[in-house]
């Protein structure tokens, strides 16, 4: 029983770890998480009914460090909200975490930016309009063949501008679309990360 | 080992994990400590044990397992987890997979373990 005091004390410095590396969890699966961790340990250290010390060191040893634990539940948690949410911030903020965790993910997190810089492209023209009505617009580039929206400088060849006063409303219209087309996307992604759910059917 | 085998054979371990855990609670219902014993006696599966606990509530969260807090006589609580109907399917179909993968996969590496050696280029 000597080692008990001293078998607290390590214990409870690690889960303190493990509920400080939580903390952006929910609190109440924090404390769930916490209790099951605890209750690992508790049996885990003992011989014969009594925990001890250097049992207790073995055990947090294997366990591994408690940032680890928490990080695992974290994607888990991140993942998962992802995968049911449709806003934008949500499924941004696990392609970023994606991101970290390999070439596919930093794939995806690369066609995430694109949409939405798109989108805040195509808002920005919406409000410049009001600022340099001569110089945004639809333009149709004959030399390219191609129609491009945006700043034109008055020193460029001459164009065709194409939408004039409806240029605001199309262009908003447009980032609004290209918001939720990126946002699907990124929630189809995530969703097919992992092997179909048969569980998600059930609930 | 080399580093690049040790990252492949991290890997395999990971990926077979979660089928391990499946197939762990087959037969009935089980808490996280007796899952970690089962699966050390049986393989080689574990990394750091405390990989286990939160694959186990990705595993709840995605409907193949549930679990439920029931007091022990040793004072603490212990979180049981058993497989839902989900689970048992799903446990069953990657049963099914991984047994013809390590088939087939069986067949090919047999002579590599038999220890015939093979042409040398």
């Amino acid at each position: 029983m000597t080692g008990d005091n001293e078998s607290t004390q390590l214990m409870e410095y690690y889960l303190g770890r493990l509920r400080r590396a939580a903390a952006k969890l929910p609190p109440a699966e924090r404390e769930e998480i916490v209790a099951e961790l605890r209750s690992h340990i508790l049996e885990r250290s003992q011989i014969d009914g009594v925990v001890d010390a250097s049992r207790m060191r073995e055990t947090l040893e294997a366990l591994g460090t408690p940032e680890e634990i928490a990080s695992q539940y974290a994607t888990n948690t991140l993942f998962e909200r992802a995968a049911r949410s449709r806003s934008p911030w949500v499924l941004f903020r696990a392609t970023l975490h994606w991101a970290m965790l390999g070439a596919r993910g930093f794939g995806i997190f690369m066609i995430a930016i694109t949409g939405y810089v798109a989108a805040g492209a195509f808002f920005i023209c919406a409000i410049l309009k009001a600022f340099f009505p001569e110089n945004i617009g639809l333009w149709y580039l004959p030399s390219a063949g191609l129609f491009a929206m945006g700043y034109r400088g008055a020193t460029e060849p001459p164009t065709a501008e194409l939408l004039g006063h409806w240029l605001p409303p199309v262009a908003m219209v447009l980032g609004l679309l290209t918001i939720i087309w990126t946002t699907h996307l990124l929630r189809v992604l995530i969703r097919r990360r992992r092997p179909a759910k048969p569980g998600w059917q059930a609930r | 080992m080399n580093d690049s085998s040790d990252k492949w054979e991290a890997q395999v371990r990971k990926g077979s994990l979660e089928l391990a855990i499946l197939a762990a609670l087959w037969k009935g219902r089980l808490y996280g400590l007796e899952i970690l014993r089962l699966l050390e006696d049986g393989s080689n599966l574990i990394v750091a044990e405390g990989t286990v606990y939160p694959l186990l509530s990705r595993l709840k969260a995605e409907g193949l397992i549930d679990s439920e807090w029931v007091e022990s006589e040793g004072g603490h609580p212990r979180k049981y987890y058993w497989l839902t109907k989900a689970g048992r399917q799903r446990a069953a179909a990657m049963a099914g997979v991984w047994a013809e993968f390590a088939a087939s996969l069986g067949a090919l590496i047999e002579p590599l373990l038999s220890g015939k050696h093979g042409k040398t280029l």
